[in-house]
């Protein structure tokens, strides 16, 4: 608006400047043509002075024949000037000697004192106001002058005779003599005349006349006033005393200049309109300009409201992945009890809902993070083949799940150590492959890993294959577009948000990269990506093995509690109660020490009070964050052994980067799986405090059994009877109960051993006879005298069932926990006696330790 | 950015034009406040034989022409002692070279060189006290210095107790010879017995030969009047250093305080006038109308300068009525006039045309002597 005001004050100025110089140039245009019309009409005067001489010298010219006459006939006086008047009626002819006698016309030398200039030889034309206009030439006899010969033209005839009113319509001439006094008037002069000659514009005029007169041979000069306009004018006729002055109307001489001034006028009136369109089309242009600011800021709130709407979606994520957390932490709690197996299918739908919802959430997080530009590629050194095993692993699981062929080939001689985001090329790989699994019912999906090489750059390509329902041609160019679900009515029952393919494409085209599809519908799809990745080194790929490696991903599924470590001493540091159980329930199995704290505060107390091997800190708390609490963890004294593991909600991918780099040492995203938790754990917790577990129910998978190459590691959860080839005593516990001392150990195993057969025996009777209390006491006894041996899964498993009992004998019981409890009692204690017969079995095999 | 962009750019565009707006202004108003009419300052030149500092005919003409031009607002160019062979054809073709629109050349000397360049500047009109060469573009322009000669030989013919006047003259030419003779022509106005005595020296200036011969028409001759015609006034100095009468020419002899009353007066020119006259009619186009003009005491060109407290009132009377006489038409050459052969060259009822003075002077009249 502002600007507007200028823009508006500048053209107004200009336009102001424009007209003012309009005025100034006017005027000078006036003035120079007036004075180039002066100029003309001095020109004009000077040949009038000429014309008016030449009428001076016209009638000299007989009078000089005379003279010429006479100067050699003397004594022809009366007969020369007899003939000079018969040629010449209106002059005087008279003739003077030296003496002054005059013969003819009478003239005094006092009347004209110029005459005497003719006894010098020279021709003299005088004035004299009462006598007139006088001629007069030498009579020359030898080198003297004897005579002169003269002649006088009265005042009244002067008009008739020199006037120059012939010389043209306009012009008006009067012969003056040098004084001033009028000598020859035009041929009307009247009263009128005088007048005008009176007028002060005019008389102004003349003095200008003759002050130019003093320089010039002649002059004019323009006047404007009462009288109109004209051009006064004057000039000294030559070798006499006389003048001429004059005047002639300004249109006579200049008529033709009030055309040029219509042209100036217009050529003005031209520039003034085309300025002025120019300034109206700048005003225009100016409140488009002002239009398209407010369009901007329209935009500017828009953005900032989508912005708005990113940032509640990601807190939202927040909100509900934490009560996700409590309820996928719980259900794998039920789902680690011995459970009727109805309950058990239940719990597992939570889980896979559960881990469903986690996906989703997952995919609109990235997606609006993408969205407000918070998603940021964070390239990083990696190895292509530990990506393509990370991805297989898990995508095989699923192919499986759904009885479809995975196949992947990769060339062989690829590089293998890459630059670039390896996190995100693997979420694309896994959204592809996902994608593929899902839309393909019966079949095979296959992973074609390629690249060209161009100097420093692979260009990595990535052809996923399937044996789907295809996609329709007209629908492709949906494909990618967000929220987009083709082909609804038969997809119905397939989940998902239609994020996935929107979100690979986003960030293939941050990473600059591309992707294209081809497809027959009802046939199949091919999905090719293609993405730049700089080269590391040219170490190749070789023939690419799932089996080759062992892969770190792979433990996760593997079964929990493949370790207990009861020294182990774990703070956990999360502001919401229900996480801290999750948690620490998560952590029971593995029988490490945890300890709570509400606040980075309370942590920095527990630190100080106690060391920890690990702390699983979480990110997000009021007060300190998990960042800043790690910061001021680091600097307490004695941390350099504790192992800090970040917890959050927050972040999906991307943030491990940013955890490793603020100095945590891995990072869990919640919610956490128990097998996440323990492989965490058992990673990050110094060796040896790490013991292998007791055998329970479940017998546990074998730590170094590889993952299956073809069939992904699909976890068996194959019979009890899996013999156990490790200890299931563990004698340095049972002599720590045994205060270190080995007889004691050993009378205690063997003891143990003995009564082993007696006791089973008495405990499957009191079950049978339902005889609890003996029951009861019994497995009290196995509970203590198992751990005094040193096996920890026969108490821990003894030590349940005793609970269990005393479950099912509390007063204040509800028939239904009675129930559960018994259920219990009656699920486990054919497990938990196997196991006592296999710790007996084991225990009198042993050697007594020493 | 392309808000911005758009934004600056009309901004931009805005400031541009109204520039271009205004340039053009000015340069319009630029291009008519300057006036095509305004002629060019004139500019007139001076070629001397002697330098501007010399007394006697250099610096009168120089002072002259100098007042003349910063009254008519005229610009001088000047070239002094110019005296050699070829330089005046030098000085010239520089002054032209430097816009002169008039050029004097204000020596007799020049009028043969003159002939020869004035043709080649036809643009330039030349002004000459030189009778003898004419061109379309040269006047003579002569002063009446014969008048003043004649009221002065009227003065020392009342002046002299020995009827013996002395006058050194430069060389037989018409100026000189017309100065002898008017001056004779006053003498014998009021001295019918009185007798003028001429020695020629030859040249315009040439101090000791004047000096010698001034002393000689003293010493020899017995004239108790002296005057002289050169371009300095050494036979003045001698007269004052001999203690006899003398007129002086040119300059105002005795304005000088170290001259005593012997120095009667000086036959001068007002060449302030003179060359303002000049230059009036070069201005208007008309200094070459006519191929002369000839102006004198009747325009007050020429005159007697203050006289000595020697003269007399009766003296200046007589002077005065005989200044009357002449103005009125008794003409110095008009009435009989015999020359020294005894040949009638005015008849009593005649008087001599100016052109016959100007050039055809190669006469003496009755009563002038010459001394050997």
């Amino acid at each position: 608006m502002n600007n507007r005001k200028k823009m508006v004050l500048t053209i107004m100025m200009t336009l102001l400047l424009i007209f003012l110089s309009g005025i100034f140039i006017q005027q000078r245009i006036v003035n120079m043509l007036n004075k180039a019309a002066e100029l003309s009409v001095a020109r004009q005067t000077e040949d009038i002075s000429l014309l008016a001489g030449e009428r001076f010298h016209r009638f000299m010219t007989p009078l000089q024949t005379a003279a010429y006459h006479l100067s050699t006939h003397e004594q022809e006086k009366e007969a020369v000037l007899q003939m000079l008047t018969q040629q010449n009626p209106q002059g005087q002819s008279g003739l003077i000697d030296f003496q002054h006698h005059t013969t003819g016309r009478f003239l005094s030398t006092a009347s004209f004192p110029r005459l005497q200039m003719a006894f010098h030889g020279n021709n003299v034309i005088d004035y004299n106001p009462d006598i007139g206009i006088l001629l007069a030439t030498p009579v020359f006899y030898g080198d003297n002058v004897r005579y002169v010969l003269y002649q006088v033209y009265p005042p009244e005839m002067l008009p008739k005779l020199f006037a120059l009113s012939d010389y043209d319509a306009f012009t008006h001439v009067i012969i003056q003599y040098r004084d001033g006094t009028l000598a020859v008037p035009y041929e009307n002069y009247t009263s009128n005349d005088t007048r005008f000659w009176a007028d002060d514009t005019i008389q102004a005029g003349m003095q200008e006349v003759h002050e130019r007169l003093k320089r010039n041979k002649a002059a004019a000069v323009y006047t404007e006033g009462a009288e109109g306009k004209f051009f006064v004018f004057g000039a000294d006729l030559p070798q006499t005393d006389f003048s001429m002055i004059g005047y002639m109307p300004w249109s006579a001489v200049a008529g033709q200049i009030t055309s040029i001034y219509q042209r100036v006028f217009f050529l003005f009136s031209l520039m003034l309109i085309l300025f002025a369109c120019l300034s109206i089309y700048l005003l225009m242009a100016q409140t488009s300009v002002a239009e398209t600011e407010e369009l901007r800021k329209a935009r500017a709130e828009a953005d900032a409201a989508n912005q708005a709407k990113s940032q509640f979606l990601a807190n939202m994520s927040h909100e509900i992945r934490t009560p996700l957390n409590a309820i996928s932490g719980m259900n794998e709690m039920i789902l680690r009890q011995k459970i009727p197996g109805e309950v058990r299918q239940y719990a597992s739908n939570i889980k896979s809902a559960t881990a469903a919802l986690l996906t989703i959430i997952n995919e609109i997080l990235d997606f609006s993070k993408i969205e407000s530009g918070h998603m940021k590629i964070v390239p990083t050194d990696y190895q292509l083949t530990t990506v393509l095993r990370e991805v297989c692993t898990l995508v095989g699981l699923r192919a499986q799940a759904k009885n479809l062929q995975f196949r992947i080939h990769v060339d062989p001689y690829l590089p293998n150590y890459l630059h670039g985001d390896a996190g995100r090329l693997r979420q694309i790989l896994i959204n592809l492959l996902n994608n593929a699994i899902k839309y393909t019912p019966t079949g095979s999906v296959t992973l074609d890993i390629s690249g060209n090489r161009k100097e420093n750059t692979l260009y990595l390509r990535a052809a996923i294959t399937d044996t789907g329902i295809g996609i329709r041609e007209e629908d492709k160019a949906r494909l990618f577009q967000v929220f987009e679900r083709l082909d609804i009515e038969r997809n119905r029952k397939i989940e998902g948000t239609g994020l996935g393919l929107a979100i690979t494409h986003r960030l293939l085209n941050m990473m600059n990269g591309s992707i294209k599809v081809d497809s027959i519908y009802g046939e199949g799809s091919t999905f090719t990506i293609e993405l730049p990745q700089a080269i590391q080194s040219l170490d190749p790929v070789g023939v690419f093995n799932l089996d080759a490696q062992p892969v770190y991903e792979a433990d996760f599924h593997e079964p929990a509690s493949s370790f207990i470590a009861p020294a182990a001493q774990v703070l956990i540091v999360d502001d919401n109660d229900m996480n801290c159980f999750v948690a620490s329930s998560l952590l029971k199995e593995t029988q490490v020490q945890t300890t709570i704290a509400h606040s980075g505060d309370e942590a920095l107390e527990a630190l100080q009070k106690q060391q920890f091997h690990v702390v699983l800190l979480d990110y997000m708390m009021p007060g300190m964050n998990g960042v800043e609490t790690l910061h001021k963890a680091k600097e307490l004294p004695n941390i350099q052994n504790t192992r800090f593991i970040a917890l959050t909600a927050t972040a999906i991918s991307g943030s491990r980067e940013k955890f490793l780099a603020e100095g945590f040492d891995n990072y869990l995203s919640k919610p956490m799986t128990g097998a996440e938790l323990t492989a965490m754990l058992q990673r990050y917790l110094p060796a040896e405090l790490l013991q292998k577990p007791i055998a329970t129910t479940t017998a546990p998978k074998p730590a170094a059994a590889p993952a299956a190459p073809a069939e992904p590691g699909i976890p068996t959860v194959s019979s009890a009877s899996t013999e156990s080839p490790t200890a299931l005593i563990d004698q340095k516990l049972g002599l720590q109960y045994c205060n270190n001392m080995p007889v004691l150990y050993n009378n205690v195993l063997a003891l143990f051993c003995k009564q082993g057969d007696d006791n089973i025996a008495k405990l499957d009777d009191d079950l049978t006879t339902g005889n609890w209390k003996d029951y009861r006491i019994n497995i009290h006894a196995l509970k203590s005298t198992s751990l005094t041996i040193g096996c920890r899964s026969l108490n821990k498993q003894a030590k349940e069932l005793e609970q269990a009992v005393k479950d099912y004998l509390a007063d204040d019981a509800a028939p239904e926990q009675k129930q559960q409890a018994l259920n219990y009692i009656q699920e486990h204690h054919a497990d938990t006696m196997e196991l006592y017969r296999q710790v007996v079995a084991e225990g009198s095999q042993q050697q007594p330790t020493t | 950015m392309s808000f911005w962009l758009h934004h600056s750019l009309s901004h931009w565009a805005t400031r541009l034009i109204v520039g271009f707006i205004l340039i053009v202004l000015a340069a319009a108003c630029w291009i008519f406040s300057s006036s095509t009419f305004d002629q060019p300052q004139p500019k007139a030149g001076i070629v001397l034989l002697g330098g501007i500092h010399e007394e006697g005919w250099n610096a009168p003409q120089y002072r002259g022409i100098r007042k003349a031009c910063n009254a008519m607002g005229i610009k001088l160019l000047f070239k002094e002692n110019v005296n050699t062979e070829g330089a005046c054809t030098k000085a010239v073709q520089e002054m032209a070279d430097n816009g002169a629109g008039m050029i004097f050349l204000a020596s007799y000397s020049y009028s043969q060189e003159a002939q020869k360049f004035v043709r080649e500047y036809p643009h330039i009109a030349f002004g000459t006290n030189s009778a003898e060469c004419h061109a379309r573009n040269m006047t003579s322009y002569f002063v009446r210095m014969y008048q003043g000669r004649y009221l002065a030989g009227a003065l020392a013919g009342m002046h002299t107790k020995s009827n013996v006047i002395g006058y050194v003259a430069a060389m037989k030419n018409s100026e000189v010879n017309r100065g002898i003779n008017a001056f004779t022509l006053g003498v014998q106005q009021t001295n019918p017995n009185a007798r003028v005595v001429v020695m020629w020296t030859g040249s315009w200036q040439n101090e000791s030969k004047e000096a010698e011969e001034a002393r000689r028409l003293i010493t020899e001759a017995g004239a108790d009047v002296l005057t002289y015609h050169q371009d300095e006034p050494a036979a003045a100095d001698v007269a004052e250093e001999l203690g006899i009468d003398y007129i002086g020419y040119y300059e105002d002899l005795g304005k000088h305080e170290w001259r005593s009353d012997h120095a009667l007066t000086s036959v001068v020119c007002n060449w302030d006038r003179y060359y303002e006259d000049i230059i009036r009619r070069y201005l208007k186009g008309e200094l070459n109308y006519v191929d002369k003009q000839w102006v004198g005491m009747e325009a007050d060109f020429v005159e007697l300068c203050d006289f000595s407290p020697a003269v007399t009132d009766e003296e200046k009377a007589k002077l005065i009525y005989l200044k009357e006489r002449m103005l009125a038409g008794r003409f110095v050459f008009a009435g009989e006039i015999y020359d020294r052969q005894g040949q009638l060259r005015c008849r009593a009822d005649e008087s001599i045309r100016d052109d016959r003075l100007l050039q055809h002077m190669d006469w003496l009249v009755k009563g002038v002597e010459i001394l050997e």
